[in-house]
């Protein structure tokens, strides 16, 4: 950690994503559809791993309930 | 009655103060029976005044208590919680009941008590109150009005030996000694050192000093080292020692240091304090060889 | 500058509730400094009502505007270039509790709400920190005490030195809070003027702080008879 091309870069960077979720929370929509890996730019298989983590995430959640919404009425 | 604390305190005598704190509602019977218990063998009472910055009953109804069993009372008045308005017309009230010795100590911070939202008054501080207690016994109000009637006062001020760093806290000694101080009350001291540090500085004036002893037990060691008691600055080696502590050595632990005071010369009494433990005052006195 | 802080949000929903059509009014000054109601954060808190009311079906419109200060009504005076205010039910300030009244003033017939909660007049220590320094008594004593405010940095606001609950140079109320009076105490003697703390000050004068306070500069007295 702090390890970056941007010197403590990604250290900044993850203290702003706490705050996204932290407003992603307040709003009510929840913070798990946002989320921070630190993977190096040669580490292919935690690249994979994150992605897969994400996209069961995702699925888990389900759509997106503020678009939901929108295809609703679209179809009524 | 006994002599008065003025008096017992200019006559060189090694004085016994202790203070006692007001109860939280209506019930003054164990506060009454303390006091008999404590009235023969102490030379003042003191009388806090919303310690901790705790709500209780106002001290002057308590130390009018401590007059009627015939102790004389050291009312502590509190700049936290009244304006310069309410701090006069409640100095010419206790006067007025007979309450001459008044200690005028800045207050902890309401952060402390069970009021954390009320607002800390601070209109004048330690050093003023001094000054318009002192000018009250002139017979001029804090605007320069002159009173029908001036009340009889005698004043002290609290310092801390122990306060790291102390240089700031002797400068601050010396303006209250100017603005009218006649004794001290200091917090509670620990290092006999810190102590000689104190006196060295503060002989050069004519003030007393009534050394601040504590009661250190075992259950509030913890409290101790976190700052939950404000101005009590127990080293920790002490609190080490506080920890596996039985009564016998806590007691002991405070009578020793009053013996070195006391043998020393270093100061004109002390003051003991022991709160929620003050049936052991008189046993602490014992262990003190008083 | 003066530093201010968000509401909680659901405070937030809380005043606008009811609103159709809301403007989020932002302020480019010191509240934009501090991160709490410039142009970015009022995009942040449009984009949160919206998320948040779209979640529970609430058919709210929002519109963001910034202006460079909300506390002049010559900026004020700008904003009916750029939006008509009568479109709205309600607007949302973001500005401190100066802008958000100047705002009640000349939109008397509107609805304004403050967004945020002012707190204090300070400085910037770094990027994201701002402390309080100045309780803007009417009456300095900072000559006095080496340039460090005793009145708003000593938790009881003394004026003639440390209280007995000083700490290893801490505050007995917070041990990560600096005694006000250490620090005074070793500027003065760095700059070799410790003379100034032996002497008593005075007790603070409250009469010299006028509730609601007001300044006419003597040059410009004739308008205001």
């Amino acid at each position: 950690m702090g390890d970056c091309h941007f010197l403590e870069g990604n250290l900044r960077a993850k203290e702003r994503v706490e705050y996204t979720k932290k407003l992603l929370n307040e709003i009510g929509l929840g913070e798990g559809r946002l989320e921070m890996f630190h993977i190096g730019a040669s580490d292919a298989p935690l690249f994979a791993e994150a992605v897969e983590i994400m996209t069961n995430r995702a699925k888990e959640l389900g759509p997106n309930p503020l678009k939901c919404g929108a295809e609703k009425a679209e179809a009524a | 009655m006994a002599r008065s604390f003025e008096e017992a305190l200019t006559s060189g005598k090694f004085l016994i103060a202790t203070s006692l704190d007001t109860p939280k509602g209506m019930d003054l019977e164990d506060l009454a029976r303390l006091i008999k218990e404590l009235k023969d063998v102490v030379d003042a009472l003191g009388v806090s005044d919303n310690p901790h910055a705790m709500m209780c009953m106002s001290p002057w109804a308590v130390c009018r208590l401590a007059l009627e069993q015939g102790v004389e009372p050291i009312m502590h008045v509190a700049c936290r919680d009244r304006n310069r308005l309410a701090l006069q017309s409640d100095l010419l009230a206790a006067a007025s009941i007979g309450i001459k010795n008044i200690l005028c100590v800045s207050g902890d911070h309401v952060k402390f008590g069970d009021h954390i939202d009320a607002k800390p008054v601070h209109d004048i501080d330690s050093v003023h109150l001094l000054t318009v207690a002192k000018a009250l016994a002139e017979g001029k109000d804090m605007a320069g009005n002159p009173l029908k009637g001036s009340p009889a006062l005698f004043l002290g001020a609290t310092a801390n030996p122990e306060a790291d760093p102390l240089e700031p806290q002797l400068i601050k000694v010396d303006k209250k000694i100017k603005a009218g101080a006649s004794f001290l009350v200091t917090h509670p001291v620990f290092n006999i050192e810190n102590l000689k540090r104190f006196m060295n500085h503060v002989k050069q004036s004519k003030v007393k000093v009534i050394a601040g002893i504590r009661l250190l037990v075992p259950e509030e060691a913890s409290k101790y080292k976190d700052g939950s008691y404000p101005g009590l600055l127990v080293p920790d080696d002490l609190i080490e020692e506080i920890k596996g502590a039985d009564t016998g050595k806590c007691m002991k632990l405070a009578g020793d240091l009053i013996k070195e005071i006391k043998s020393a010369n270093l100061c004109d009494g002390i003051h003991i304090t022991a709160p929620g433990h003050e049936e052991k005052i008189p046993d602490i006195m014992k262990a003190g060889g008083l | 500058m003066i530093v201010a802080k968000r509401k909680p949000f659901n405070e937030i929903k809380e005043l606008i509730s009811g609103s159709k059509k809301i403007l989020i009014l932002g302020c480019g000054t010191c509240v934009a400094v501090c991160l709490a109601g410039g142009e970015k954060e009022v995009a942040i808190l449009a984009s949160q009502l919206k998320m948040a009311l779209g979640l529970v079906n609430e058919d709210v419109e929002i519109d963001e505007l910034t202006i460079e200060r909300q506390c002049d009504r010559e900026f004020i005076e700008e904003i009916s270039t750029k939006v008509n205010v009568d479109d709205y039910d309600l607007i949302l300030s973001t500005a401190c509790g100066a802008g958000v009244q100047l705002l009640s003033d000349v939109f008397d017939h509107k609805v304004v709400v403050p967004a945020l909660n002012t707190t204090f007049i300070g400085v910037a220590e770094g990027p994201g920190m701002w402390t309080e320094r100045c309780r803007s008594c009417s009456d300095c004593v900072l000559a006095d005490t080496g340039g460090i405010c005793p009145v708003t940095i000593c938790a009881k606001g003394l004026v003639n030195g440390p209280c007995g609950g000083t700490r290893h140079g801490k505050c007995e109320i917070d041990p990560e809070k600096d005694c006000a009076w250490t620090l005074i105490y070793n500027r003065l003697k760095k700059l070799g003027r410790l003379n100034r703390m032996e002497q008593a000050l005075p007790p603070k004068r409250y009469s010299v702080q006028q509730y609601p306070a007001k300044i006419v500069h003597e040059a410009y007295r004739r308008r205001y008879e």
